[in-house]
């Protein structure tokens, strides 16, 4: 049974390759190749030297080398938090091991036992942190072959071992296995306590630190020393290895990583996998099993009443917005805490500077900052339009309606929903100016006039990234369709179609600018002071007139698109 | 009324509909067969305006699908064989959003009766990932039905239907009929075809090979001949 399984994995593997390659002779692959072996040389291999005199990544491997005991309590810490957090964050609603249709349809009913099962997966699951080791190894610019060895043998244990633990928690968390979780629930609450009590208590000592190297040393000794030391101090054995200097100190290190590593494997290994856990990551499957994963949105309220008449943009609207409400689940937020945390401890060190009150000025920086997001990265993120709808594209032109009114229809939602979140955090950041410093005194009139010229801005700027997104995915389905795609190919599309947007973003707000200029220039001229709202408003005009004529262009294209396009 | 004019369909190289013709009138129910690849979904997508045809004319009551497309389909439902539901849309939702596109004031009333009558009661809040392949065809199904179209285009719709689900289905399209809607069916159950259907078009490679009445079809081949015997011969299959 286990040359079947290995011939399943060889042969297929051997297949993906051969496709992948036989693709290449599509124009729109061969450019994505092109352009991702240009980046990864570009980026990863080219060693020489860039405008610092210093190759690429060099920055980390000097402060590594001069805080390597640093280095290994900040990586201990952070291994210890993702294990620790896979035990009590919300379960993830996906199957535990990601079985493909085929898989279920060929292997849960083939006379194969349910441990080998498992063993299968496991074993294949350890593939991908391998590629991923690789990569980070290639990141790090190792300086010789043997540095490149080791600290690819280091990376790649510890993010086999990190692997094997996760899928050993997510087999045990499966629901309906009858496991106890309370006691490595507890345990893994009491070591994330110990640590972040452990900081939290000589804060004061690590922030008085006068030098860099004074807060490496307090830091080291608080994760070396005491109850945090002996929490980490697996997670330091394990992160110490890609930093062996020598091959001797590696080999001397290597045991008990590698001992580690294989309790992680037996771990996992010894698990069980509900079958109907993994069946219903099949569509197929997922009705049979009924009420045990059936979503009834009963209790949702949509985010707006949807009027029996009126224009067809508002139907869009309405669904786009259910959707993107549906998908912020409570349990999606409770995952989203510890970044958020995160977030604000940084915040919080960088309001040290600005002299403000220090935790409403840290607020009132991390509203600057999400408004920042929601603006540069928000309309990358929201994809619920056109790119999420492609898979309805058969539906979408089946309606009477226009393609430009669907186009329009279709932005609306993530321009509407991402403006709002813009002007949320917009209006914090206002309310809590007073905590922040500034370089020049800002009067209040002026800082609501600038708050008020941003909130004209973002708009139009989310909307005409949005319209871009659209206008690629339209152009490009194929390569919008494939968001779990990966390699060099794929990665170079994305690069293709960011340069795209950039250029998109740039060509668009050219017009915009020059006319807010004008008028700017005009009224300093009239009245010989410049309220930044007007010319802020004129961007916004003009850049909505543009996303008009876009949609109606974009329309056109729609009506043409063929749903054969959508093949990958 | 259904009009299909030399309608032709090419991707690329390949012809996948060459040159086919048929009216289907008001109170028609045309069974458009054939065996795999023939070209059947590909004369549908271009009916139901989703393909442009790449040469021909098809025109729904009068309003061409290539010029006026718009007002054709607002005539049009189109059940593709894969049910395509949103997501994050529960099947009341689904139901509020095609009333809305198409325009139907009374959508409470509407959606109430095809809830009943393609048994959806107790799904009305369910999303899709908790409703069986046969639950997402009716909710497909009566989406399409909301707006009362006088032009209907089932392709393959009792797949993934339960016996009493199919039976509801035979009834749905006869009563359609008889209403005086123009209805095409396609699928590979003959014995659906031979039962529902007023009239048959048989295509292979793209082509249209019969078109008749199941009686002027055996007429054609052989009395006696079943449907299943007469599509074998007239795409020489056996």
């Amino acid at each position: 049974m286990a040359g079947a399984l290995l011939f399943l994995t060889l042969r297929s593997a051997r297949n993906a390759l051969a496709s992948r390659i036989k693709r290449l002779r599509q124009p729109r692959y061969a450019v994505g190749f092109s352009a991702g072996l240009l980046y990864v040389y570009a980026f990863f291999i080219r060693r020489g030297p860039n405008r610092t005199g210093r190759p690429a990544f060099s920055g980390f491997a000097a402060f590594a080398g001069e805080y390597p005991d640093l280095v290994v309590v900040i990586v201990a810490t952070l291994l210890m938090a993702i294990a620790a957090l896979a035990w009590l964050l919300p379960r993830s609603s996906r199957a535990t091991l990601k079985f493909l249709p085929a898989e279920v349809q060929f292997l849960f009913t083939a006379p194969i036992a349910r441990r080998r099962l498992v063993r299968y997966k496991v074993l294949r699951s350890c593939v991908r942190p391998l590629l991923s080791a690789a990569f980070l190894t290639v990141v790090f610019h190792p300086v010789t072959l043997m540095t490149a060895i080791l600290g690819f043998t280091g990376i790649a244990l510890i993010v086999e071992t990190l692997s094997l633990y996760l899928v050993g928690v997510a087999l045990r968390r499966q629901p309906g296995m009858g496991a106890t979780l309370w006691l490595p629930r507890v345990v893994a609450a009491c070591a994330f306590a110990a640590v972040a009590m452990t900081v939290g208590l000589n804060w004061t000592s690590l922030a008085s630190a006068r030098s860099e190297g004074g807060f490496a040393t307090e830091l080291v000794r608080l994760g070396t020393t005491g109850i945090a030391g002996a929490v980490l101090s697996p997670f330091r054995a394990l992160a110490r290895l890609p930093l062996a200097a020598t091959p001797m100190e590696s080999l001397a290190l290597a045991p008990v990583t590698l001992l580690i590593c294989a309790l992680a494997y037996r771990w996992a290994v010894s698990g069980d996998i509900s079958t109907e856990d993994a069946a219903i990551s099949q569509p197929a499957e997922r009705a049979t099993v009924g009420p045990a994963v059936a979503t009834d949105a009963k209790r949702k309220k949509t985010p707006f009443e949807l009027a029996a008449e009126g224009r067809p943009e508002a139907a869009f609207l309405w669904k786009n917005s259910i959707a993107a409400s549906r998908v912020f689940s409570a349990k999606i937020l409770l995952r989203a805490v510890p970044m958020v945390l995160a977030l604000l401890v940084v915040v919080s060190v960088a309001a040290r500077n600005t002299g403000g009150t220090r935790a409403l000025g840290a607020v009132a920086m991390f509203c600057v900052m999400a408004a920042g997001y929601a603006v540069a990265f928000g309309p990358q993120l929201a994809q619920h339009d056109l790119r999420g709808d492609l898979r309805h594209l058969q539906t979408l032109k089946a309606w009477p309606l226009r393609g430009a009114v669907i186009v329009r229809g279709e932005v609306l939602a993530p321009a509407v929903l991402l403006s709002c979140f813009a002007w949320m955090f917009i209006a914090g950041a206002l309310a809590l100016s007073s905590n922040l410093q500034f370089a020049i005194t800002v009067s209040w009139p002026d800082r609501v006039s600038l708050a008020l010229a941003v909130a004209l801005l973002a708009p139009g700027l989310i909307l005409v990234q949005v319209v871009l997104h659209n206008a690629i995915a339209l152009l490009f389905p194929a390569w919008v369709q494939a968001p779990n795609a990966r390699g060099v190919d794929v990665a170079g599309q994305r690069l293709v179609t960011m340069a795209a947007l950039l250029l998109g973003i740039a060509v668009a707000c050219v017009p915009a600018a020059l006319a807010a200029g004008l008028v700017g220039f005009a009224i300093r001229q009239a009245l010989g002071v410049l309220p930044v709202v007007v010319p802020a408003a004129v961007v916004l005009v003009v850049l909505f007139i543009e996303c008009a004529v876009a949609t109606e262009a974009l329309g056109g294209l729609f009506e043409r698109t063929d749903i054969g396009a959508l093949q990958p | 009324m259904i009009l299909v004019d030399r309608l032709s369909k090419r991707y690329g190289s390949f012809q996948a509909v060459h040159a086919l013709s048929f009216i289907v009138e008001p109170g028609e129910i045309v069974g458009l067969i054939g065996p795999n690849g023939a070209g059947k979904t590909s004369t549908l997508r271009c009916l139901a305006g989703i393909h442009a045809p790449s040469d021909g004319r098809v025109s729904i009551h009068g309003y061409d699908i290539g010029t006026d497309p718009v007002e054709a389909k607002r005539h049009i439902a189109f059940m593709a064989d894969e049910p395509q539901l949103f997501e994050y849309l529960t099947v009341m939702e689904h139901l509020q959003l095609t009333a809305r596109i198409y325009g139907v004031t009374d959508f409470a009333s509407r959606a109430k009766a095809l809830v009943d009558e393609f048994e959806l009661e107790g799904k009305e809040h369910s999303l899709p990932n908790a409703l069986s392949r046969g639950m997402k065809q009716k909710v497909a199904i009566a989406c399409g039905l909301i707006h009362s179209p006088t032009v209907l285009i089932f392709d393959e719709p009792l797949t993934g239907l339960d016996p009493l689900g199919i039976r509801h289905m035979k009834e749905t399209i006869v009563e359609r009929g008889r209403a005086g809607a123009a209805i095409i069916v396609s699928s590979h159950l003959l014995h659906l075809v031979e039962e529902i259907c007023t009239r048959i078009v048989i295509i292979d490679h793209g082509v249209k090979v019969a078109d008749g009445t199941l009686a002027e079809l055996q007429e054609k081949a052989a009395s006696g001949l079943n449907l299943e015997q007469i599509f074998l011969a007239v795409t020489a299959q056996e």
